[in-house]
């Protein structure tokens, strides 16, 4: 599928229509994800079956995505989502691949792994220049985050750059709440600019009310 | 109210540490429920105790109970196979056929969509008739048409549900809510009261509904004196 070797960081809606392991990656990726089993051997042996890998990558692999090293000795299959969720990143950062892609990513976490996850992101990008890609249908907790929205609708692919995210006629019911309540809210005759800070939001009722 | 479900201190320890620690509640007949918490907080392992998937301390008491978990379980070739279709009776036939295509019913198990398998397992369920359904997050994989048809079916048929979920915008709409934390149950109660512990659900690390937290944050600010769920809701609150 052409849209994953150009992308990016984006929300792709409808994500659930396409069946990811049809997708067909390119060598410079490497999807993190919760396979559907998992061996009963070590993390250790999981890593070097993927990776053929036992060196220093490996162990700042592992710090990069705090997991600490006596982690290595757990069974894969007793592992927590979280945990497992983090040996996938290590493995595609020990194989050093250009992009990772992330289906369902926020589906997995509630608040506060989210924020953990997306403190990773912002090291990955920034200082390891990797593109992430995140195959979801929540933007909300990816709004301060994304430099490209990638939106399959009706079978088609639209691209929207430097985020738009009151595009409400595109992303309709997809939009974060903050943008349906604004919207809402300008509907109703209310003059409230496009925020996407819930506490700009909140300074601006209070101008307001 | 009848009662369907009822866990008393159960307990489950794997590689020494305590995955599940006394926990204990009961559901009745009507009460669907949210159970939400962080990863690694013993949500899908309560289910596996539920479903008498794993070795457990404590007691369980359940009447007709089915527990939907997140595995690939199917054991035939084809979606037509795995419910035996042809053999059903015409009313299960229809139950069927409210979730399930002819094209899906005629596919290889290998062929399906994430989606597809979901609604496969849906069914399966449905013609066990169980009176409570407990769900792992599986409402993630499917469009909103479908999670509402499913609904729909839940509440036409009167099961009650659970839900395993990590989507708090989703918990206001079912009366209970329980918030697991580190294998214990950390708050449990009717979801409107739960989530107005503002500051414990924070430091759990769980978010809130934006409505409910906006509502919290504008009284705080002295100028809204109710939670509202809704965006009608909370202008008109705002601007009456």
């Amino acid at each position: 599928m052409e849209i994953i070797n150009h992308l990016l960081i984006g929300k792709i809606n409808a994500i659930q229509n396409i069946e990811i392991s049809k997708i067909q990656y390119t060598p410079f990726e490497y999807v993190v994800e919760i396979k559907k089993t998992y061996p009963t051997s070590t993390v250790q042996n999981y890593i070097l079956k993927e990776t053929s890998c036992f060196n220093k990558r490996l162990l700042d692999s592992l710090k990069l995505v705090s997991l600490k090293e006596n982690c290595l000795e757990k069974k894969m299959n007793q592992l927590s989502t979280t945990e497992k969720i983090k040996v996938e990143l290590a493995i595609a950062l020990i194989l050093n691949k250009e992009c990772i892609v992330f289906p369902y990513f926020s589906q997995y976490f509630m608040e506060k792994d989210k924020l953990f996850f997306k403190k990773i992101f912002k090291k990955l990008a920034t200082k390891y220049k990797k593109t992430i890609c995140f195959l979801n249908s929540d933007l909300s907790f990816l709004m301060d985050f994304v430099d490209r929205i990638v939106l399959i609708k009706k079978k088609e692919t639209l691209f929207l750059d430097s985020p738009t995210f009151y595009e409400k006629e595109l992303l309709n019911e997809y939009s974060p709440k903050i943008v349906e309540f604004i919207d809402y809210l300008n509907h109703c005759g209310h003059k409230f600019l496009n925020y996407t800070d819930s506490k700009e939001l909140l300074k601006a009722i209070f101008r307001e009310v | 109210m009848k009662k369907l479900l009822e866990l008393q201190n159960v307990n489950f320890i794997s590689q020494k540490k305590n995955i599940l620690s006394n926990i204990s509640f009961t559901l009745y007949e009507g009460m669907n429920t949210f159970i939400c918490g962080n990863a690694a907080s013993g949500k899908t392992t309560l289910l596996k105790a539920i479903a008498g998937q794993i070795k457990y301390k404590g007691h369980i008491e359940k009447k007709n109970v089915f527990v939907l978990l997140d595995e690939n379980n199917f054991a035939k070739d084809t979606v037509e196979e795995e419910i035996n279709y042809k053999e059903l009776k015409e009313e299960k036939q229809k139950v069927v056929n409210r979730f399930i295509t002819k094209t899906v019913l005629k596919k290889r198990i290998e062929d399906l969509t994430k989606e597809e398998s979901i609604l496969v397992k849906f069914v399966l369920a449905f013609l066990k008739q169980p009176t409570l359904l407990c769900i792992d997050n599986l409402f993630r994989f499917l469009s909103l048409k479908n999670i509402q048809k499913i609904k729909m079916y839940l509440k036409k048929k009167k099961i009650t549900y659970v839900v395993v979920s990590t989507d708090i915008e989703d918990a206001i709409s079912y009366p209970y809510l329980i918030v697991l934390n580190d294998g214990e149950i950390a708050m449990e109660g009717k979801t409107m009261q739960v989530l107005e512990q503002e500051k414990i659900l924070k430091r759990l690390g769980i978010g809130l509904p934006f409505y409910i937290d906006l509502s919290i944050q504008l009284r705080l600010y002295g100028i809204l004196d109710k939670i509202c769920i809704e965006k009608e809701e909370l202008e008109g609150a705002l601007w009456k």
